[in-house]
């Protein structure tokens, strides 16, 4: 059921409609290590602006989603449907495996999409922890 | 469709009746004569507007002595309603509670005066929870008022203009949650909610509904996200109630707060809530500025139908004033 590559078995209309939602960053994988100096002001963690494809698990379904950056303390993705505050997710890639998170924010981004933000479960990663993730997650293939 | 054009449907849908309103003077609880009468309640000092004056007079350093008066010389403009100092009354004392359960179960006596005192006597204990910033006592406390005021306030009990008459409006927290589960048990009766506990779990929704702003927030954080994530563990609100805290912000056309959902999204009772709140936030004193009559307020409602309220909602809010 994890693997991400059975793409039949998952509500995946966002993988097909997010490039288009999602500002480009160039290639459909991406890692950028710039973020904007307002947004590093008044955040506590610094962002990474990041594309990928993630399958996010929940009790419920599971959901084709779209990842749109990353800090140390979690990860923001856009997802076809609502998330609530609180709720504990798992974010599956092929390099990464399993990665729990519970869910913060979640504010609509068109009809057809959700941006949300979540945090590990863990707790925020260390430098080194968060520098192999981001890592990973540039060498997870998109999908063909 | 411009705004004036909705006014005018709405003002046409239905007739609409000023509804006077006595001021409550700052500092001061209303209580019904009738539960001095009834009950053995605590000593306190009872006091009545009399004639234009501003300030209540002292009627009664001892309230067990007003059964020694008849009620039909007692002095003051409002024979149901006495006045007492908010600080004379202590919601710590379970007498005032357990007066005020029977007085509000007692089916005999006006549905608003009964409303009066669960306002009162209720509002004051749910104060102090609030202030006491234990999420769990002000959960019990709404728990326990929510289905005495889907019990008392029904629409063979009670119209809208005799609750709005007769209920104080200020912006206090427990004011305004009082308030809002009363409007809400109105609406919800009157868009079809018939089970008691349905209602009651509307009514618990809706006394908690603001939980979120007894939190400090920090930069971005909405007082609806705040006091679902209080409350979201919580097992003894229905997902209905929780919808409410949740959504009662979120407008039908996607410009709402935290989620900013379209109006299909929006749960059924978090679209009750948002219009009785906002009649609630509209009609309420605040501070020097005197609130807006029902008539004005519901005009201001009626001019954001279909943007941040639903028609249908909002429709039946007005036909039943």
């Amino acid at each position: 059921v994890l693997d991400i590559n059975l793409l039949s078995s998952v509500p995946s209309r966002l993988w097909d409609t997010a490039g288009v939602v999602a500002e480009p960053v160039g290639a459909h994988v991406a890692v950028s290590f710039e973020a904007s100096e307002a947004a590093m002001n008044l955040r506590r963690h610094r962002r990474l602006p990041l594309r990928g494809q993630l399958l996010v698990v929940t009790p419920e379904v599971l959901l084709g989603c779209q990842a749109t950056d990353m800090s140390t303390a979690g990860l923001g993705f856009v997802s076809p449907v609502q998330l609530f505050p609180l709720d504990a997710i798992v974010v599956v890639t092929d390099q990464i495996g399993k990665l729990p998170l519970v869910v913060r924010r979640c504010r609509r981004k068109d009809a057809q999409s959700y941006q949300c933000g979540a945090e590990f479960i863990d707790g925020a990663k260390t430098p080194t922890e968060f520098r192999d993730l981001v890592r990973q997650f540039s060498t997870t293939p998109a999908r063909p | 469709m411009p705004s004036g054009v909705h006014t005018a449907r709405f003002a046409t849908m239905t007739t609409i009746t000023q509804q006077p309103r006595a001021t409550l003077p700052a500092g001061f609880v209303w209580l019904p004569v009738e539960l001095f009468y009834r009950l053995a309640l605590p000593r306190v000092r009872l006091y009545a507007t009399v004639d234009q004056r501003p300030e209540p007079v002292l009627l009664t350093s001892d309230s067990r002595k007003l059964v020694e008066t008849p009620r039909e010389d007692l002095p003051g403009n409002d024979r149901q309603r006495l006045l007492v100092a908010r600080q004379d009354l202590d919601p710590s004392d379970k007498n005032w509670l357990t007066a005020c359960r029977a007085f509000a179960s007692d089916t005999k006596l006006p549905a608003v005066l009964r409303m009066l005192a669960i306002q009162t006597i209720y509002g004051a204990e749910f104060e102090r929870c609030w202030r006491s910033k234990s999420t769990s006592r002000l959960v019990d406390c709404a728990c326990e008022t929510g289905p005495l005021i889907a019990r008392v306030v029904t629409r063979a009990c009670v119209s809208a203009h005799e609750l709005f008459a007769n209920i104080a409006h200020d912006m206090s927290p427990a004011c305004h949650a009082m308030n809002v589960a009363a409007y809400g048990m109105l609406l919800a009766e009157h868009l079809g909610v018939s089970s008691f506990a349905e209602k009651s779990q509307i009514a618990t929704g809706a006394l908690l509904h603001d939980l979120g702003k007894r939190s400090s927030a920090k930069p971005g954080d909405h007082h609806t996200t705040l006091g679902y994530i209080e409350l979201c563990r919580n097992d003894k609100l229905s997902r209905g109630g929780l919808m409410m805290i949740y959504q009662h912000h979120e407008w039908v056309n996607g410009a709402g707060e935290p989620v900013a959902i379209l109006g299909d999204e929006i749960h059924p009772w978090a679209k009750l809530l948002a219009v009785v709140n906002q009649f609630d936030s509209l009609t309420a004193d605040d501070g020097g500025r005197r609130g807006l009559d029902p008539v004005d307020a519901i005009g201001t409602l009626a001019k954001r139908a279909n943007k941040q309220f639903d028609l249908e909602v909002l429709r039946c809010w007005i036909s039943i004033f």
